[in-house]
């Protein structure tokens, strides 16, 4: 496994407890809204081109890289990624850095911004406590 | 899940973000609350080990990083002399708007911890836009380094 700076996560769970005292939980959730416009603004045009291969082409790729683990069911007019266990919060543990009371937060928000410029569909069901999630993006029939 | 190899991107976007919605002093603040709030590490380092703990620090996360760098260490003396620095380089590869004073935060949040244990700290950045920089750290019974005089 490449190596990697695990403990950005610690300061992305720093910066979310920071904007929500200073500023409030609305301010935080514009603030990842960006993000999402912002900063994956290739990735969401590569999936409006070649659809679901890139998300899990993506997905592979980073949750290879922290060494998550994942698993990823495709279908014709959907694909699901169900994270067992998430590396984010398991290294936030591990080190012992405190992790943001809504960390997957971060999930909802971005994910909701991709698929909505992607043209798609998208839930998730988290549990922050479990470190596990499941997300999905479907295409309406 | 934001992934750690887009940290930078968000990072980035949060110090515009807050500059652009509450001003540059939002953007101190927030570097202030991640030196205090978050790099305990590095904090507890120099406490107990000095410039030794500085090495240990910066070692590991330049590497987990996969910065170009060379470090000077000395017994009152720390150096670092940054020739490509990660995070300007994905900034710059990414596509996204750079916040100008992007590098500042290397600036404000070491000092804060560093000056606290007796050293001098100082940082020039002689190319920002490629991640180029100089950080340097002495111990206060020396001559201060170059940018203090």
């Amino acid at each position: 496994m490449s190596k990697v700076h695990k403990d950005f996560h610690g300061a992305l769970s720093c910066a979310f407890q920071f904007l929500e005292e200073k500023y409030g939980k609305r301010t935080l959730e514009e603030f990842l809204e960006r993000i999402g416009e912002n900063c994956y603004r290739s990735l969401i045009n590569e999936i409006k081109e070649n659809g679901f291969i890139t998300l899990e082409e993506y997905w592979r790729k980073i949750f290879t890289l922290e060494g998550g683990d994942f698993e990823i069911k495709t279908e014709k007019d959907s694909i699901t990624l169900e994270v067992k266990k998430c590396p984010a919060i398991t290294h936030l543990r591990e080190v012992g850095y405190p992790v943001y009371k809504d960390f997957c937060l971060q999930t909802k928000i971005i994910n909701s911004v991709i698929s909505r410029e992607a043209g798609l569909e998208y839930s998730v069901e988290s549990d922050q406590e479990k470190a596990c999630c499941t997300q999905k993006f479907w295409r309406l029939k | 899940m934001i992934s750690c190899t887009e940290f930078i991107l968000a990072y980035n976007e949060l110090f515009s973000f807050l500059d652009e919605n509450y001003g540059k002093q939002a953007v101190i603040e927030f570097w202030k609350y991640i030196s205090d709030e978050f790099l305990n590490n590095l904090d507890k380092l120099v406490q107990e080990k000095g410039i030794r703990g500085m090495e240990e620090y910066w070692t590991h996360t330049l590497t987990e990083e996969g910065a170009d760098y060379e470090m000077k260490v000395e017994a009152d003396e720390f150096e670092i002399y940054m020739k490509k620095c990660p995070s300007i380089n994905i900034l710059n590869n990414s596509g996204v708007k750079k916040y100008p004073n992007y590098c500042d935060h290397c600036d404000l949040l070491y000092r804060r911890i560093i000056e606290k244990y007796g050293f001098f700290y100082a940082i020039e950045f002689l190319d920002r836009e490629r991640g180029i920089c100089r950080l340097v750290v002495k111990k206060k019974n020396n001559k201060p380094p170059l940018a203090y005089s």
